[in-house]
């Protein structure tokens, strides 16, 4: 065998990998369910284990395939029954599931690593041998230790997932079903007999001009589909990230001594694959906020008349442009008293503040934030819930939190359908064309209709229905410097009011020309000189535009004049 | 424009075998009346001026973003960057030379194109010691015709370097 080939079937083989331990997750996972037949589940993780050992052995991954077959041995036993299965079997099976994730990994990088099994295939002979026996098999004994060895299991999980994140470059892969391809190519046939009939009609374009012009009108509906069906080829199902959540929920559950039920709905729906990856870990975060902090502990429930088993729904639809995934538990709910005197404690806001319930619910995603006084495994250091909102910003998306005290707490992240597509404003700062994320404008005014116009502080503020809102002149900032335009047509500008902090802003714009569907493009490195810019586009008249990150564009211009106090 | 042709001619005419393995071709344009001339291998296309959008905050050399079919690219106003006198511009048939410089894919606008033309080695003289219009930095050498005419060599990556414009982003 060549270097070369070796090398290639080797890739192969990780490919396939990763895809068949994931699927092996949410069966192992699936065994935890009591009263439901197992056989089917047991059926089809032999054959994964089978197809390992034999795909693994084949590309000269000895160790792993000798590894797989004591997995085998142990999943034919389970099968045929002569081992019954408890919660210690499914978390040494998962540990498994765990280790041979991140032997894959390994292997990834560095196909010569040498990889030991040792432990794990000593805990699954005597997993083997003790439960054999059916003097054992009844013993129910074997859940403190199982506790005891899941912060390990835990530990291994959280180095997987730093993994990704890393190598996370262009030259990852991506699964496309046939279907997506077999669209895109029918588009293109389309177009292609659309392009040779305007070939033909070329020959006379006056006698033709109905058909040149229903041609055009077709070329253009195929231009439409696609920009689509490519985006669709970025786009990914949220099956295996919830299947990451769910398996997060029940490490979290069992480390608390909480019993909990996870419900999925809409994992069937698409995101594009950059967006779930990043959405990941913050997810992970959020799911086991609701086990720590939201789920009571069974004593607890049944005190207050709820369930035993406590239930967190994952949910992901589409509304509209948007895409939804809601985290939502029906535990004790978010005490805003307590948060507010926490807020205080911890300095983010003053005694005495007054705040609408919501403000204070949002407390719980600001840096340093934690109701908890010591930090244990799970949660309470006070970072995770702040790089949730910052993760959602950065993905150009908005959270909401409902929240009802003893009933629950509802988490919804609404984000845009791919990074690349949005819905921006095409705004007019003096002679310049801007692009503006419309999900970054809450509202828009005429700076005429406002009631009152004043100066505070050296800064122009507005007043909107009682709520007092600074003004940042974008034009300031951005205009050319020769530009000199009267300051006696200020009352023209509009202001884009903006929710892109806790403070709201009202950035000033000359114009509005409209709102497009904008194609984002990356800047270049020598492009960032301009403040705020995140991308760039091309317009319909050919000609580029730059895209504006308001919050980018605040922070810059906030960092570079820090005497420009917010008024607020 | 035809007078060049002449040299171009001329100049080839004389050259040995051994000499035309010594010869690459240089795209020649104008900034002023000087002709400047860079080695076709670095230039990969030459389009007209299209309309430039303003990003600001760039310094006065940067003439802004360019639709390049679909890509967007940065012009660098190659007069200005090389401190070439921009008093006399003659600005008729602005031209940019589409380049990469490393990772980033560059637009240089120039007065004019004049050529494509095949100098020898041996008509490049590298010892400069007159300084041509405070530009001497970018110049690599400077080829001498017959007729008195020359052509400056530019280092073109040395020329438009932009590592001044890349910073850390913030976020």
């Amino acid at each position: 065998m060549s270097d070369d080939f070796l090398k290639e079937i080797q890739e192969g083989f990780l490919l396939e990998a990763d895809d068949l331990l994931e699927q092996a997750e949410g069966l192992f996972l699936n065994l935890e369910k009591t009263d439901v037949d197992h056989r089917a589940t047991f059926d089809h993780l032999k054959r994964i284990a089978h197809n390992f050992k034999g795909s693994g052995k084949a590309v000269g991954f000895d160790e792993l395939s000798s590894f797989c077959h004591s997995l085998e041995n142990l999943l034919v036993a389970l099968s045929s029954g002569s081992i019954g299965l408890n919660q210690k079997i499914t978390g040494l099976l998962l540990e498994c599931n765990d280790v041979l994730r991140s032997d894959i990994r390994t292997l990834t990088q560095d196909k010569l690593a040498v990889l030991d099994h040792d432990d794990l295939k000593k805990k699954l002979d005597k997993a083997l041998a003790e439960y054999s026996s059916p003097e054992t098999n009844h013993e129910v004994t074997a859940l403190p230790t199982s506790s005891a060895e899941v912060p390990q299991d835990h530990k291994t999980e959280k180095a997987n997932q730093n993994n990704p994140s890393k190598k996370s470059g262009n030259d990852e892969f991506i699964k496309i079903p046939l279907k997506k391809i077999d669209d895109l190519l029918n588009t293109f046939g389309e177009q292609v007999i659309f392009l040779s009939a305007l070939d033909f009609y070329k020959e006379d374009i006056v006698a033709h001009k109905e058909d040149i012009t229903r041609v055009v009108f077709n070329l253009k509906r195929i231009a439409f589909d696609l920009q689509q069906s490519t985006l669709t080829l970025r786009m990914v199902t949220l099956k295996s990230m919830f299947s990451k959540l769910e398996r997060a929920i029940r490490d979290a559950a069992l480390m608390t001594r909480k019993r909990i039920n996870t419900i999925i709905t809409g994992g069937d729906n698409e995101l594009d694959k950059v967006i779930v990856d990043q959405l990941s870990d913050p997810l992970i975060h959020m799911v086991r906020n609701s086990v720590d902090h939201g789920i009571e502990t069974s004593e607890l429930r049944a005190q207050r008349e709820k369930p035993v088993i406590g239930t967190i729904r994952l949910n992901a639809q589409r509304e509209g442009g948007a895409f939804v995934i809601e985290v939502s538990d029906d535990g004790g709910g978010l005490d805003s008293d307590r948060i507010y005197q926490k807020g205080i404690e911890k300095g983010l806001i003053k005694e005495g503040q007054q705040m609408t319930r919501n403000e204070i619910l949002e407390l719980i995603f600001e840096n340093g934030f934690s109701t908890k006084d010591a930090a244990s495994e799970l949660s309470g250091r006070g970072v995770g819930m702040n790089v949730v909102k910052e993760t959602i910003l950065s993905l150009k998306g908005s959270y909401e939190i409902s929240s009802e005290v003893g009933k629950g707490t509802t988490f919804r992240i609404r984000l845009p359908l791919s990074l690349s597509l949005f819905n921006g404003l095409l705004v007019m700062v003096k002679n310049e064309k801007f692009i503006i994320p419309s999900s970054q404008v809450q509202e828009i005014v005429k700076i005429n209709d406002v009631e009152q116009l004043d100066i505070v502080g050296g800064n122009r503020v507005i007043q909107l229905r009682n709520e007092v809102i600074e003004l940042m002149d974008i034009s300031d900032n951005l205009a050319k410097p020769c530009d000199n335009i009267d300051d006696s047509n200020y009352k023209k500008n509009m202001v884009l009011i903006s929710n892109v902090e806790k403070t709201k802003i009202g950035f000033v714009v000359s114009q509005i020309l409209g709102i497009q569907r904008i194609v984002q493009k990356p800047l270049s490195p020598e492009m960032t000189a301009c403040p705020g810019a995140s991308g760039v586009t091309i317009l319909g008249d050919g000609n580029p535009a730059i895209i504006l990150d308001l919050r980018v564009f605040r922070e810059v211009i906030q960092s570079n004049n820090p005497n420009r106090a917010l008024a607020i | 424009m035809v007078d060049e042709m002449t040299v171009n001619a001329d100049a080839n005419s004389e050259l040995t075998s051994e000499q035309k393995s010594q010869t690459r071709k240089y795209l020649i344009f104008k900034l002023n009346d000087n002709q400047y001339g860079v080695p076709l291998s670095e230039v990969k296309e030459v389009i007209g001026l299209p309309s430039c959008t303003f990003v600001p905050g760039s310094p006065e050399y940067f003439l802004g973003l360019i639709n390049l079919r679909g890509r967007v690219i940065s012009a660098i106003d190659l007069r200005s960057k090389m401190g070439v006198d921009s008093s006399s511009r003659n600005l008729k048939r602005p031209a940019v030379i589409i380049t990469d410089i490393g990772d980033i894919t560059l637009g240089c606008v120039v007065d004019s194109i004049s050529e494509v033309m095949s100098i020898g080695k041996d008509q490049i003289d590298n010892h400069l010691e007159v300084k041509v219009n405070g530009d001497s930095d970018f110049i690599k050498g400077i080829a001498r015709f017959q007729d008195r005419s020359m052509i400056l060599i530019l280092d073109l990556k040395h020329a438009v370097d932009v590592s001044d414009l890349i910073r850390h982003r913030a976020g």
